[in-house]
């Protein structure tokens, strides 16, 4: 579906159809996004319906300086780390760190058989080890395809700040695979 | 020399932000140099992780259904408020709560209430002052009225009168 200034017109003044729409033309990303980042299914569908509710409620203030997708990753990765940082703190309170890290395959949803290949499963345990800051840029680069200057509009950071949030998550990783 | 490359390479080689000639000179510099092209491997092997991984899944069709349900119970909500909002205002404009207004009001219904009383008043002693008239007419023999009421029904008064 092609997101056009229409469509985002009628979902604003509360076609629901229009709205419908708009939600499956974006809500791949925003899921993918979201679980990318939090790395439970739970979390990241939770975090999907919040951020289409804050469309639902902010699309009559939308005011097209900036591509409606770059809004939505904006809304998707601050309401994925704020989810992420509870849920981790929740976590402390229960698990030790390395309790957390052995639990991961144990993800249970849908997307499960998906997430459980190797490649998979080796990448989360590494993204795991980043700060969700440094996991977002990383995400919205090698998954989402975001070109340097989409992550500058969508995270709203400077360019040199994408730039070292980057190598330095790449670094990180190289670091956590034991291949530096 | 090896330090910069190795910067740009865990950046702007590996994502393709640099200019054609940039990226020839970093080439150049990795054919010389294996610790420089063993980290672009690293690298390289690292992005196809990602895209062996890829996008995850489909978003569960419970989703939508929860985005739905809570915007139509919002819906719902604001016709209710907007409803109510209404018949407040028109409360509001009947029952304005002014000192100015309370003063008048309680005068007009102290002034009701001694009208209403002097009015009951006078109608008691109205027909008070009637029933008296009818008790006296009754009792007067001369019975004007021309009931015989009080006639025994025997002779001995005829008699008499």
């Amino acid at each position: 579906v092609e997101i056009t200034q229409e469509l985002l017109k009628r979902s604003s003044l509360g076609d629901m159809l229009a709205f419908e729409e708009l939600y499956k033309a974006t809500s791949g990303f925003v899921y993918n996004v979201a679980l990318n980042i939090t790395r439970n299914c739970a979390d990241a569908e939770e975090v999907t319906q919040d951020v289409f509710m804050k469309v639902y409620r902010n699309l009559k203030k939308f005011q097209f300086r900036s591509a409606f997708k770059t809004w939505v990753y904006r809304i998707t990765v601050n309401t994925a780390i704020n989810r992420y940082r509870r849920a981790k703190k929740e976590e402390q309170g229960r698990l030790d760190y390395d309790g957390v890290i052995a639990s991961f395959p144990a993800v249970n949803c849908a997307a499960e058989s998906a997430i459980k290949s190797d490649n998979k499963e080796v990448l989360n345990k590494l993204l795991d080890k980043l700060i969700p800051e440094y996991k977002a840029c990383l995400i919205l680069r090698e998954i989402e395809g975001l070109s340097y200057q989409e992550i500058v509009a969508a995270l709203r950071i400077p360019l040199n700040t994408v730039r070292s949030r980057l190598r330095r998550a790449r670094e990180a990783l190289l670091a956590a695979a034991g291949k530096v | 020399l090896c330090r910069k490359i190795q910067e740009l390479l865990k950046a702007d080689y590996l994502d393709g932000e640099l200019s054609q000639i940039e990226q020839g000179q970093i080439r150049e510099h990795l054919g010389c140099c294996p610790g420089c092209r063993k980290l672009q491997e690293e690298l390289e092997s690292q992005r196809l992780l990602f895209k062996q991984a890829g996008r995850v899944s489909e978003v569960p069709a419970r989703v939508w259904q929860k985005i739905r349900d809570t915007i139509i119970s919002i819906r719902l909500n604001e016709e209710s408020r907007a409803r109510g909002g209404i018949l407040e205002r028109l409360r509001d404009s009947l029952w304005q709560p002014r000192p100015a207004f309370a003063v008048v009001s309680v005068f007009a219904v102290l002034i009701l209430a001694v009208v209403l009383t002097g009015t009951f008043i006078r109608r008691e002693q109205s027909l008070s002052s009637e029933n008296e008239v009818q008790i006296l007419a009754a009792y007067s023999l001369s019975s004007d009225n021309g009931d015989l009421i009080y006639d025994l029904g025997t002779n001995v008064e005829e008699y008499f009168l």
